[in-house]
């Protein structure tokens, strides 16, 4: 539904947006809905939105909108623990604040977002606190994004509170593109 | 009117086993779009279904996502079920996919969107199509109030309303109006299908976790609209935090008393 209209200033055409994708962009992007509760209007003319719109736009409340972009924020949460389960665990009750603090200004591209999201945000706390970060959980994320059709890893895994033991994990991709994941464990 | 619940793999022993009481079930499209076709097929033997849809996005100006509403409609082949649903919403713009369900005003032109979108999926289906009222945390405007904008998008796709019950109260909880006002704005004859979870709270707002046993007000409600409106189905729609067994059954029992008029 985005069409053209001339900008009175300027003899440039100019691509509108829709109220959806208004909506839409404040949802995903933290930086904006702060800019929109600051001043909307210079949002609403920041974005293209068409100016049929911007009556509706204006009267958006931001803390209702804060509250909607939590409840999306919080269903990637989900899909990103999954793939995540020993990160999650290590990370406990920060595991939301620092989920918050990635996510709030940026969003996952397709295809694959949810890997993609999980692969940004250990990217993320790697930065900040590496040891949170699970590397065999990590090293899956990096070959599942990856082309490649073979990857192998030696991992020291604590089994037992201060006991390491030596694993190889090991990825294989056949032709078909599907993978499969082997744990070889060493004991001495 | 039948009283069921919404399939979820964790119940599927339980399910197979085919519960006295569960007259039918609700199945999740996008559950089934990359498999489960011969488990779908024996679901279909045993019990009368729903196919429900989290992401058809219907509220989104523009064309429909060809390939998920060719998987929507291969789902329904496999379930042929009595009619199919999705929600009053969007869940991705031209930009982004938002991964789940966001408001949208009730506008005239947002009116037609969901309008020519539930027709053209209801008609490559080859089924009868219900839309279903969100929660929503925004509180958005339009040229029609709520209710008319419901009443005429009924009309206007020749559709039926799923009305989930459970939001239904939490948005007159968090915008403060009054739910069975509303209720009585809605013509009864579009209210086919219910849904209904027990709410959650997190400070002052009510929020639909779809994880705790329903809340006797909203049995009220519930009965309220099955006074109201020739309700076909009832749907306990839990997902989060699932019950033992017997818990459920108790859960189904609440339901039952509402059909009997207890």
């Amino acid at each position: 539904m985005n069409s053209s209209w001339k900008s009175p200033n300027s003899s440039a055409s100019v691509a509108e947006i829709d109220f959806i994708t208004a909506l839409g962009r404040l949802l995903r992007d933290g930086r904006l809905r702060g800019a929109f509760a600051a001043n909307p209007q210079a949002i609403a003319e920041q974005i293209q939105l068409g100016r049929r719109d911007w009556p509706a736009f204006s009267q958006l409340v931001p803390e209702e909108l804060e509250f909607q972009a939590r409840v999306l924020l919080r269903k990637r949460l989900e899909l990103v623990r999954q793939l995540l389960p020993e990160t999650g665990r290590r990370l406990g009750e920060n595991l939301w604040p620092y989920f918050h603090e990635y996510a709030r200004a940026c969003w996952p591209a397709e295809p694959r977002a949810a890997l993609q999201d999980a692969f940004q945000f250990c990217r993320h706390l790697k930065q900040q606190q590496p040891q949170w970060v699970s590397q065999s959980e990590w090293n899956r994320l990096c070959f599942a994004l990856s082309d490649a059709h073979l990857s192998i890893h030696c991992l020291m895994r604590e089994i037992i509170r201060g006991k390491l033991q030596p694993q190889l994990q090991i990825f294989y991709r056949g032709r078909s593109k599907r993978w499969r994941e082997f744990v070889v464990c060493f004991r001495f | 009117m039948m009283i069921g619940l919404g399939y979820r793999r964790e119940l599927a022993a339980w399910i197979d086993s085919k519960p006295r009481d569960v007259d039918c079930l609700e199945i999740t499209a996008e559950h089934f779009f990359h498999g489960g076709e011969e488990h779908l097929t024996q679901l279909a033997k045993k019990f009368p279904l729903f196919v429900h849809g989290l992401g058809l996005s219907l509220g989104t100006p523009g064309p429909l996502d060809r390939q998920r509403l060719e998987q929507f409609a291969r789902v329904v082949r496999l379930a042929n079920p009595e009619w199919i649903s999705d929600h009053i919403a969007f869940t991705r713009t031209a930009e982004v996919d938002l991964g789940h369900l966001n408001p949208v005003p009730p506008t005239r032109e947002i009116l037609s969107v969901i309008a020519d979108h539930a027709r053209e999926v209801s008609e490559r289906c080859g089924k009868p199509m219900l839309l279903e009222n969100i929660t929503s945390h925004i509180q958005l405007t339009g040229d029609l109030s709520e209710t008319d904008f419901l009443n005429q998008l009924c009309e206007r796709a020749n559709c039926g309303l799923l009305l989930d019950v459970t939001n239904l109260f939490i948005n007159s909880r968090n915008h403060g109006f009054d739910a069975l006002k509303w209720l009585h704005e809605i013509e009864p004859r579009h209210i086919r299908q219910l849904h209904i979870v027990g709410y959650s709270r997190a400070g002052e707002r009510y929020t639909d976790s779809h994880s705790q046993p329903i809340q006797e007000e909203l049995i009220e409600l519930a009965r309220a609209v099955v006074n109201h409106a020739p309700v076909q189905a009832i749907i306990l729609e839990r997902d989060e935090d699932l019950p033992a067994t017997d818990e459920l059954e108790l859960e189904i029992a609440k339901l039952k008393r509402i059909r009997g008029g207890n």
